[in-house]
């Protein structure tokens, strides 16, 4: 299992935008599993007026790709992926379907199949479930390490 | 807005000044200021706009558009989205969606692409479903 501190030594993404809380397990046939909590504090809801419908307040289907894909990060490093002096950059994506949605008291969970790693990219598929009942599929995700762009 | 609801926004990629709604879509510019808080984390010393930004970004010019025509919608599907160059602090993002709503089917269909000066820096084909009055 890996608590979100040492996520932080594969993943480069920080607040308000490291979106992975844990990973349960991370599996060398290249799978894992991860959660991120939903909770009103998320930095996403500081907008939504006091007087909005709680339907306001699902979480961004944005974030949740953001969140799927940060969770593969430690994943695909194992697997060979390197980000040493690089950052992560979304290449593609695809395949993807809502079928419901997270809010504050949720956990997200997320099911990462990594069907393609290179030294420098890997392609991603799997779903998000609440309560065991799915609420996202991912079809296709591509990300690419590059170098910072600050050297170029 | 109309009987829509409220969406919680990491950031709000709307620039209603620079708003133009047509009959077949929709185009806006957004200026990247550089206090957007998403730099401080993505990534610290090197800002770069989030890929899912500008998808999130789509996702409200769409919601803008059909509140117009008095409809409340969510996003589906992403059918694809590839991003072709990253956006920094200080672009400005030119964002074109080709909208068409078909009330028979329940569905909206996009297509958007982004641009930044000459670059185009990302493109998308979308599907949103229109949602009953009822929720609101």
């Amino acid at each position: 299992m890996l608590n979100h501190q040492d996520i932080k030594r594969f993943n480069p993404q920080r607040y308000p935008i490291a979106l992975v809380d844990r990973i349960l397990e991370c599996s060398p046939n290249r799978h894992a599993t991860a959660i991120k909590l939903v909770t009103a504090s998320d930095h996403c809801y500081a907008e939504v007026a006091d007087s909005a419908n709680f339907t306001a307040m699902a979480y961004p289907y944005s974030l949740m790709i953001e969140s799927f894909c940060q969770a593969a990060g430690p994943l695909a490093m194992q697997l060979g992926l390197t980000f040493a002096d690089q950052i992560m950059l979304f290449a593609s994506m695809g395949d993807i379907e809502f079928f419901g949605s997270a809010y504050p008291g949720d956990t997200m969970t997320h099911h990462i199949r990594v069907t393609k790693v290179m030294s420098d990219a890997v392609v991603a598929e799997g779903e998000i479930t609440v309560n065991g009942q799915p609420i996202a599929k991912f079809g296709q995700l591509m990300v690419v390490a590059r170098k910072s762009l600050k050297d170029e | 807005m109309s009987f829509c609801i409220d969406r919680a926004k990491p950031f709000r990629a709307l620039d209603l000044d620079t708003l133009n709604i047509s009959p077949d879509g929709a185009e806006w510019t957004l200026e990247l200021r550089e206090d957007e808080p998403v730099f401080k984390g993505h990534y610290p010393g090197n800002p770069i706009l989030p890929g899912i930004y500008q998808l999130e970004a789509i996702i409200q010019g769409v919601e803008a558009y059909c509140a117009k025509l008095n409809i409340d919608v969510r996003l589906h599907k992403v059918k694809s989205m590839r991003f072709l160059a990253p956006l920094v602090p200080l672009d400005i993002m030119k964002l074109a969606l080709k909208i068409d709503v078909d009330l028979f089917s329940e569905e909206v269909r996009v297509n958007a692409v982004i641009w930044c000066g000459a670059v185009k820096t990302a493109s998308a084909k979308l599907l949103f479903l229109i949602l009953k009055e009822e929720l609101c």
